[in-house]
């Protein structure tokens, strides 16, 4: 194993400009990868932030008793999708409005025109137009629901655009992650295939194959991670500049660990290259 | 086994070219470093142990490559056209050499086409044609 990993430290050295160019490729494949990645993420965390906000107000009629109410309560907080309901009253309705709006509206009319709600929140999970649309359904022939307000204009928007960035994150991951195993394997076989003879050479000498391919494999592991540990640096550094100038940009916590993920894709990329290389090498060796 | 055209690792010095030939054997290292030292002062080399094989002459390399080919003490060594590549006086070394080994008790099988040299030799002929021995 220590000659493996000294043979290895020293491929990198012998092939001097060769293994530069091969973690300099890796480095700049996943920097592209793991950017796109991360500007995916982070819409896709604001998005969902966003989609928290979203709350379905139920305005129950005056003439609703207490009992009617209760049961509208009881009959949304059981329900799956709910995460909780609050009751506002009529009070407390002129309360917020005076806040929104300004005190001195309400004194023109003798008495509070608001209407007392129900607040529904929805779990994460819940918050699409379609779930919404149900519990609406379910719940607006009520005696003493008099509307019901969602936005929803708004939330049909938002489906769409989690929809979009969905499809979108699962696209990059797969064209741009395929091109990136494509250019950092191709990299990584040149680099071996330049060293073809030597392999020939060390076959003759009575090595193994697993002797031959251990300090090749360990070169593409080690530089694999300095690639891998580049991007997510530089990443990371990028990330960390955008979420200090533009605080409100950036809000999915995943980010960042997204960039830390570049440098086990790195050595795996590294390691498994360069494994496929070697083993091709040998295999049309006479 | 030695061959026309040396088969050296051209990324590695004298001294690493030879020790390969021990370290896939898994031999420790001190004994290593004490054959490979051995057995390039038998083949005349010992002063060369750190150059690079594109820097040393024909005769210099093909004499890395028995070196390499003896460090392992074999019972035979087979030469393919050892002194193809080589001039007169390098040829000749290379000759004297794979002389002495023999001397020394291992066996020596050459493969050449120089006829001259065949004829000039006190040695055991083998000849073969069309892959055929005559």
């Amino acid at each position: 194993m220590s000659y493996a990993l000294k043979e290895a430290m020293a491929g990198l050295g012998r092939t001097k400009g060769m293994g530069l160019i091969s973690v300099a490729t890796t480095a700049v494949s996943l920097l592209v990868f793991g950017g796109l990645l991360l500007t995916l993420l982070s819409l896709y965390g604001l998005v969902t932030r966003v989609k928290s906000r979203v709350q379905i107000e139920i305005y129950l009629s005056d003439a609703a008793n207490r009992e009617q109410i209760q049961g509208l309560k009881r009959k949304l907080e059981v329900m799956p999708e709910v995460k909780n309901v609050l009751y506002v009253d009529k009070e407390r309705a002129a309360v917020e409005f005076q806040k929104t709006f300004g005190e001195g509206f309400l004194d023109a009319v003798s008495r509070n025109p608001l209407p007392a709600s129900l607040r529904v929140t929805l779990k994460s999970g819940y918050r699409s137009s379609e779930k919404i649309a149900k519990i609406v359904k379910a719940v607006e022939k009520e005696e003493a629901v008099e509307e019901i307000e969602y936005g929803r204009q708004w939330v049909e928007k938002l489906d769409r655009l989690t929809y979009i960035l969905s499809v979108a994150a699962i696209l990059v991951t797969l064209v741009v992650g395929a091109a990136s195993i494509f250019v950092i394997s191709n990299t990584v076989n040149f680099t071996i295939l330049a060293r073809r003879d030597s392999i020939e050479i060390m076959r003759l000498v009575g090595a193994t194959d697993s002797f031959i391919q251990a300090p090749f494999l360990l070169e593409g592991i080690i530089g694999g991670t300095l690639g891998g540990a580049i991007a997510a640096a530089l990443l990371y550094l990028v990330h960390r500049w955008i979420r200090l100038r533009f605080p409100s940009l950036i809000f999915a916590p995943q980010t960042e660990l997204a960039a830390w993920l570049m440098i086990p894709l790195g050595t795996i990329l590294g390691g498994l290259g360069s494994r496929l290389a070697v083993r091709r090498v040998l295999k049309h060796l006479p | 086994m030695i061959f026309q055209d040396f088969k050296l690792l051209r990324d590695r010095n004298v001294f690493d070219n030879v020790a390969f030939a021990l370290q896939v054997t898994g031999a420790k290292k001190t004994f290593i470093k004490r054959r490979v030292l051995q057995i390039l002062a038998l083949v005349g080399l010992g002063h060369l142990r750190n150059m690079m094989p594109a820097q040393l002459s024909g005769g210099e390399q093909q004499k890395v490559s028995i070196a390499r080919a003896l460090v392992n003490q074999p019972f035979a060594l087979l030469a393919d056209e050892p002194l193809g590549d080589l001039d007169k006086n390098a040829a000749s070394e290379v000759l004297q050499l794979l002389r002495g080994i023999n001397h020394q008790g291992t066996t020596v099988l050459m493969a050449t086409h120089d006829a001259d040299l065949v004829e000039s030799l006190p040695y055991r002929c083998l000849r073969i044609e069309r892959g055929k021995i005559l």
